[in-house]
């Protein structure tokens, strides 16, 4: 009579079992978290984009009211906004919104061709517009940004 | 018959393959209910966030429309700089009011109302602010929505602005 080994499970196999029970937890946690960190995301980048949206708004109202303002500025020089309740300003101490996202813009020097075209820096024959600026309005959080391009024109011509 | 005196040994489990047992059960098990817990939770607040976000969303992209078209902002119908702020845009002929009207934000087209955001959020706060530099109008927004699932409460503020574009004189 023997009985031996035939019913019941030995430690390898338990160990088995448990391993592939628990790689399958591993895999299936570890694929949500992923889920949830970019639901997450998706968040911040939704409210840090209106932020910038709202960045290049406020350098068209400055623009409207005096483009002095805006070529008082320096190019290429990372400048923020001073937003109060009925004024709006830009300066040069930085803005934090909620206590995280830092909101700050940069202009850079509009360059064109014979054509009047928009060209990069580098193209040859091309020449700075002094009549227009290309502002580049960063929000930043964390490890992540988000940047919002937008061309301003001295569009009343003062 | 005779027993074998080593046939005892041969069934079931020994003392010490219970106890590695037992113990690789207590841990598997205690790792798979604080990660079941866990996940319950982050389900409840990814479902909450993906209904602020979205009714956010899409109350952020109308106002900021209406905001670009509009010629002008109805001062004595609006409320700036408070909450529950109300902003009333006139483009032409048609006046376009917004206002939050028990946790829900309501727009007024002629005085026909629809409700923007749905009962599963609420509108905690939403603060106008107007910027006028006789050339042109500028409006901005403050946000904040929450909503509850489960047992979890997620609330964010949205803020953006858009300048009116038919404010141009």
């Amino acid at each position: 009579m023997r009985l031996v080994h035939i019913k019941g499970f030995t430690v390898i196999e338990i160990l088995v079992g448990v391993s592939l029970l628990a790689l399958i937890v591993i895999f299936t946690t570890h694929s949500l978290t992923l889920h949830f960190a970019s639901g997450a995301l998706v968040q911040q980048k939704t409210k840090a984009l209106y932020l910038a949206e709202e960045g290049q708004e406020i350098l068209r109202y400055l623009r409207d009211e005096d483009w002095n303002a805006i070529t008082d500025l320096t190019a290429d020089t990372q400048y923020y906004f001073a937003v109060a309740t009925s004024t709006v300003a830009t300066t040069t101490s930085l803005e934090l919104i909620d206590t995280r996202y830092t909101r700050s813009f940069v202009l850079r020097e509009a360059y064109r061709d014979a054509n009047d075209d928009l060209v990069a820096s580098t193209t040859g024959g091309s020449s700075i517009d002094t009549g227009s600026y290309i502002a580049e309005v960063s929000v930043v959080w964390g490890a992540n940004s988000v940047s919002l391009d937008g061309l301003l024109t001295n569009v009343f011509d003062i | 018959m005779k027993v074998s005196i080593s046939q005892p040994h041969t069934k079931g489990f020994s003392l010490v393959e219970m106890l590695v047992y037992v113990a690789m059960l207590v841990v598997v098990a205690t790792v798979s209910v604080a990660s079941l817990i866990s996940l319950s939770d982050s389900f409840q607040q990814q479902k909450a966030r993906q209904l602020v976000v979205r009714n956010a969303v899409s109350v952020t992209e109308r106002m900021l429309t209406d905001i670009r078209v509009a010629q002008d902002v109805d001062q004595f119908s609006s409320t700036f700089q408070a909450t529950p702020g109300v902003l009333t845009l006139v483009n032409g002929p048609t006046t376009t009011a917004y206002s939050v009207v028990s946790g829900v934000l309501e727009v007024s087209v002629e005085n026909e109302s629809s409700a923007l955001t749905d009962n599963a959020v609420t509108i905690d706060e939403i603060i106008f602010y107007l910027y006028d530099n006789t050339v042109t109008e500028f409006v901005r927004m403050q946000l904040t929505l929450s909503a509850t699932a489960g047992s979890v409460t997620y609330t964010e503020t949205f803020n953006a602005g858009a300048v009116l574009r038919g404010s141009y004189e």
